[in-house]
């Protein structure tokens, strides 16, 4: 008699090591595993719940700056270093894995105004309301003296903004006007006015290194070729913009933190208006800097709030606040895309995850697949209206739940007022017109 | 003409301002006047100034007014009578006919926006080589950053070796030692030092000598490899077992001098060949253990080659667990042709070495080897020569054998394998004794009971034990193999054999004594007794199974009656249909939508306590509700279809069409199509929930580098002959941020 057996290919359960995990067959046929879009919607709210459970952004603080902190600017080599600028003068540069100052450089009479790091990172520069440029080692060689610039620059005019090129050894001030520098000579080696009396902030191109772009106290955006002898154009805004920040990977595309609580995305080559306006600060927009990664960008405001952007949304993702913040006059977004750091009026050096849920540190490979699931699972279900609420709620201090809500106000009854104009008077005279189109005064060729 | 216009205006332009040198100008005005009268045609209306005053008119700095101005052709007159008149005016005619005058130039404001016109559109031009990138990167499905990759090749030993520089002071040490060295291999040249230099110590014919002895042992190997590989190839079978017992008694032989020479390394050898036994015996490897011999075995069947190396495999384990160094004639002595081929019994194993060895317990044994082993004995004896005989290959005989007795239902099913008939015999011989027991016990105990069918009421408790009976059908037909029940094989049907057992079994538990005198007429008692008719039993069996089933089964039409009376009896308390009707009842009305009386007591009237409004006003205020359409379950008398639309769910719905989304379905299809592993494999799993970036962790991102991108570009794109360098960038890997500038340096040259 010959007895017929069930038998199974031992390939097929057995684990090549212990540490494999167990295979599992799987039957996909739709009827075993039923409901599908209703217990995936449960997983995505579940998910989107524990997103706000574990947001926990805020890392920590360095402090030691007597006065409020102006400028920052990051090591290009360096994830953990950073040099800090304050108004009293007072240069420091911290390491950021220990939270803790490695030095203290007393550089400048009144405001440190701009520091830039050589792209070597050998040096850096800074330059202040004292008229002076210095240029500072980034290892001290006798950390017990007193330590001393290794060049120094006097000028005729307040320096208010610093930026280094990406690869030359050429620097750019702005103030009266744009000076551009070689590292080896004492006068500019060219200098670009037009009709301005104060150019406030300056940045240099990350890809098209020649390009810079600065924006100037008559509500102007400038960019200038740093080959020719001549600005390229001029942007007028409705308000004065204090910050601009150029798109690390598209190299046409920069972004300009404006007084009128909003931020303005631009395409240089079209000026008109611009490609995008991005608005929820309710006060005057400081600063702002792209990730490093060209998709999102952090804004500090005089609102007391950080928020995070996408590039091609007008809604903030994300804001971050703390209960002593002051006003932000300095953001920095990490070059390993995963921190940011806010300098602030009340001398302290905040650092926050960019992506506030994130789990830090090395992820397990099953681990990465399950936020990835859960990641694309609240992609999926973000229309729906329980998951959007969930995702979207933020808690705001109450200066700015309030603020927010009177601008809302303001919006609305101007919203009413134009349109009972339209409906009060002859039609085609008060025409529609975009959003976007308002913002732009001229632009001046 | 003009020209030399300008230069005479500007000459008087300068006397008219001038007011250093009065009696100059004076004299100088005079002249002019006196040649403009020459030709007498016209008058000069200069004015004339004789003072410097602080306040000068406006009007007399003009100095655009035409008429200052002298012409040419005024200047000409004067030399009209002369004699080169002729030629000088014609070469003036030339000259004014060749000039052309270059255009004022523009103000400077108009022309800085014209370059910054002109430079801004040279950009913006410049800028559009990135719009195919930009959108690229955009449209992507995952971006991993940073974008160019660390050269992470593996450095070969030369690369490592080129770059390599000594920094501790060992390694510092060990390289001067090394550069020292006169053995240092060096690649130039094809002898070292030392070894040059031993060439020259040695003489002419001494080098000849080495050269000729080692030339000739290198031909000896060459020899030796050669002859190894052509009798590897060969495929005799005869040729190899020829080899192999060659070698055996090769080895045979070194042992034995072995043991004259060297007792100790003997010792040595014969444990190492013990401890080889001994591994054997405890692995499958031989025996159908290992994958192959797997299958092997399943390909036997078909494989004459598969049955042979199955054969050969057997044979192997049988020569190595086989004992060498207990002497011959003791093991003879102990059971004739003992053998330990692949028999597993324990007592078997140990056996023919406690005949030899120190173990007390087989010394004691074997002595006392008493009756009913003698049949055991007699197996293995069978089973030695079958042995013997398999040597031989001799198997299908034995079969032949097998079958023509007939004893064993199990030789159906015969393997070629002689080991596992072996083991069958043992095991049945084995059986037998068992079955003996039980049934000397069992007989005893009944002494003389009829064992009857009748009893199975009390039975069945046991028959219940399912695996147990199965197991004793087993033995059962092994004892069949005995020769006492050879004529029962033949008649009998199985399911009497059941039977048997189970009568036995039954019997088993009561009575535990034996008593052995009785055994052989006992047996043959229950034979007498287990002989019954199996359909006999059957049809008892059913019987009894009916007195136990309650009365209910007389009558089908009694059985409803009583069914329904039950139910009855059940819910007799609760009216159901009445209460189902009355809930439907008050579903309907409160699904009505209800009037609105809208009267106010005591509104244009009188109130008070107990006036109720009038008629006409109540009819007057009431709003009568819409007429609703028919319920569903108007018609349907046992159903309540509910009207109430249920909202619970309405909070978790979208109500818009989201923003990317044209229509309905097109967002429904992307709700309803699952992501989660337990709907998709893991291949599209992975590919679904694959993030948009990518970044490492503790890698710091570099803004795009246009160099890099362009050159990838340009390298994807062209075709023909590439530098290394080139095609290395070209994957994607393998250049750092300098490397890159420098080759796009070097490229560029060579283009010029």
């Amino acid at each position: 008699m010959k007895v017929k057996l069930l038998c199974r290919n031992p390939d097929e359960y057995i684990r090549e090591t212990k540490k494999d995990i167990h295979k599992v067959p799987r039957n996909y046929d739709p009827a075993l595993h039923p409901f599908e879009a209703a217990r995936e919607y449960t997983k995505a709210l579940n998910a989107s719940k524990l997103d706000r459970v574990f947001a926990k952004p805020f890392l920590g603080s360095l402090n030691g700056h007597r006065d409020g902190i102006h400028c920052m600017s990051s090591h290009p080599s360096s994830l953990s270093t950073i040099l800090s600028g304050a108004c009293d003068g007072e240069i420091r540069q911290w390491d950021l894995a220990k939270r803790t100052c490695t030095r203290t450089i007393n550089a400048h009479e009144g405001f440190v105004r701009g520091l830039t790091v050589t792209p070597s990172a050998e040096s850096f520069y800074s330059c202040g309301d004292d008229k002076i440029i210095k240029q500072w080692r980034m290892t001290p060689e006798n950390p017990s003296e007193k330590e001393e610039p290794t060049h120094t620059i006097i000028g005729k005019t307040i320096y208010e903004g610093i930026s280094h090129h990406w690869r030359d050894n050429v620097f750019a001030t702005c103030g009266q006007q744009v000076d551009i520098w070689n590292v080896d000579r004492a006068e500019p080696v060219r200098t670009f006015t037009w009709g301005v009396d104060s150019i406030s902030h300056i940045k240099y191109n990350h890809i098209e290194t020649h390009l810079l772009a600065a924006t100037a106290s008559d509500r102007s955006i400038m960019l200038y070729d740093m080959r020719g002898s001549n600005p390229l154009r001029k942007v007028i805004l409705k308000l004065r913009s204090n910050a601009i920040a150029w798109n690390p990977m598209e190299a046409f595309i920069f972004t300009v933190a404006n007084e009128d609580y909003n931020l303005y995305t631009f395409d240089m080559r079209n000026l008109k208006e611009p490609l995008n306006l991005h608005m929820d600060h309710v006060s005057a927009v400081l600063d702002v800097d792209y990730s490093p990664t060209g998709k999102e960008f952090v804004s500090g405001s005089y609102d007391k709030s950080i928020r995070i952007f996408p590039i091609e949304k007008g809604r903030s993702r994300e804001v971050y606040h703390a209960k002593r913040m002051q006003r932000v006059s300095c953001v920095k977004w990490s070059r390993d895309n995963k921190y940011i750091l806010s300098g602030s009026d009340e001398t302290n050096i905040r650092i926050w995850k960019a992506n506030a849920s994130e789990k830090l540190g090395v992820l397990k490979p099953r681990e990465r697949a399950a936020f990835n699931e859960v990641t694309k699972l609240k992609e999926k279900f973000v229309h729906h209206p329980k998951v959007r609420r969930i995702i979207k709620h933020r808690h705001v201090p109450g200066m700015i739940y309030s603020a927010k809500k009177e601008h809302a106000i303001i919006k609305e009854s101007r919203k009413r007022k134009e349109h009972n104009r339209r409906v009060h008077s002859k039609p085609g005279a008060v025409p529609f017109v975009a959003e976007k189109k308002k913002h732009v005064v001229a632009e001046l060729e | 003409m003009d020209e030399t216009e300008d230069i005479f205006t500007s000459g008087g332009y300068e006397n008219d301002s001038g007011d250093e040198d009065v009696g100059d100008d004076f004299t100088h005005n005079k002249l002019i006047d006196s040649i403009i009268s020459l030709d007498g045609k016209r008058k000069s209306n200069r004015k004339a100034r004789s003072e410097t005053t602080k306040n000068i008119g406006e009007a007399s700095l003009s100095t655009s007014s035409d008429a200052d101005k002298i012409r040419l052709h005024q200047l000409m007159g004067a030399l009209q009578n002369t004699t080169g008149h002729g030629m000088l005016k014609k070469q003036l005619m030339e000259l004014k006919r060749r000039n052309k005058t270059l255009d004022t130039p523009l103000s400077k404001p108009e022309q800085g926006r014209i370059e910054r016109r002109v430079v801004y559109e040279k950009t913006s031009k410049d800028l559009t080589l990135w719009d195919p990138i930009v959108k690229e990167n955009r449209n992507a499905p995952q971006l991993s950053f940073p974008l160019e990759r660390p050269n992470l090749n593996l450095q070969t030993t030369d690369q490592v070796v080129r770059s390599f520089k000594p920094r501790t002071p060992l390694e510092v040490e060990v390289a001067a030692m090394l550069r020292n060295n006169p053995h240092k291999v060096d690649k130039r040249t094809q002898l070292t030092r030392a070894e040059m230099e031993s060439m020259k110590a040695m003489s002419l014919e001494e080098a000849r000598e080495r050269r000729a002895e080692l030339q000739k042992y290198r031909a000896l190997l060459s020899y030796q490899e050669s002859k190894a590989k052509r009798q590897k190839k060969i495929k005799s079978k005869k040729f190899h077992r020829i080899l192999r017992k060659e070698k055996a008694k090769q080895l045979k032989k070194e042992m034995t001098d072995l043991e004259k020479k060297d007792p100790e390394a003997y010792a040595e050898a014969v444990k190492l060949a013990e401890k080889r036994r001994v591994e054997e015996r405890m692995s499958l490897k031989h025996r159908g253990g290992s994958k192959f011999m797997k299958n092997q075995l399943i390909h036997a069947k078909y494989d004459k080659d598969a049955r042979n190396s199955v054969q050969e495999m057997l044979q192997h384990s049988r020569e190595l667990t086989k004992k060498d160094h207990v002497s011959e004639s003791e093991s003879e002595n102990e059971a004739e042709g003992q053998n330990e081929a692949g028999v597993t019994m324990a007592t078997d194993d140990t056996a023919p070495s406690g005949g030899g060895s120190h173990n007390p317990w087989l010394a004691h044994s074997a002595p006392s080897q008493h009756k009913p082993y003698a049949k055991l004995e007699e197996i293995r004896n069978e089973a030695s020569s079958d042995d013997d005989e398999d040597s031989s290959d001799e198997n299908d005989e034995q079969n032949q054998e097998n079958n023509g007795t007939g004893e064993d239902n199990m030789n159906d099913q015969a393997s070629d394998n002689e080991d596992e008939e072996t083991d069958d015999e043992i095991e049945k011989a084995f059986d037998i004794l068992e079955n003996k027991k039980k049934i000397s016990k069992q007989k005893t105990n009944k002494k003389g009971k009829d064992v009857k069918i009748e009893n199975s009421e009390e039975e069945s408790p046991e028959e219940s034990e399912g695996e147990d009976e199965e197991m004793i059908t087993q033995t059962m037909k092994r004892k069949r193999t005995l020769a006492d029940f050879n004529e029962d094989s033949n008649d009998e049907e199985v399911p009497e054999k059941v039977l048997k057992v189970r009568s036995r079994k039954k019997a088993k538990p009561r009575h535990k004594k034996k008593k052995k005198e009785k055994q052989n007429r006992e047996n043959q008692n229950q034979e007498a007794e287990v002989r019954v008719d199996p359909k006999n039993s059957m049809t008892l069996e059913t019987k009894i199974n009916q007195s136990a089933i309650p009365k209910i089964l007389d009558g089908e039409d009694q059985d409803e009656d009583d069914q329904r009376m039950t139910i009855s009896e059940a819910f007799a308390d609760d009216d159901v249909i009445d209460d189902f009707t009355a809930e439907k009842q008050e579903a309907e009305e409160r699904d009505k939508p209800k009037d609105i009386n809208l009267t106010l007591p005591g509104w244009g009237d009188w109130g008070g306590a107990g006036i109720q409004p009038s008629k006409k006003k109540t009819k007057r205020f009431l709003i009568k509700a819409p007429p609703l359409p028919p319920r569903k379950d108007k018609h349907l008398e046992n159903v309540i279809i509910s009207e109430a639309k249920d909202n619970s769910i309405a909070k978790h719905q979208v109500s818009k069409l989201p923003f990317p989304y044209t229509n309905v379905l097109q967002f429904e299809s992307d709700v309803k199509a699952p992501i989660g592993k337990l709907w998709n494999p893991e291949g599209a799993f992975k590919e679904i929930t694959k993030p948009k970036i990518v970044t490492k962790i503790g890698t710091i991102i570099d803004p795009i580098d246009k160099e890099v991108t362009f050159k990838k570009n340009k390298i994807n794109s062209k075709t023909g002959p590439k530098q290394d360098n080139d095609t290395k960038s070209k994957k994607g890997h393998g250049k750092t941020f300098g490397g890159g500038k420098g080759q796009k340096r070097g490229n560029q040259k060579n283009k010029k």
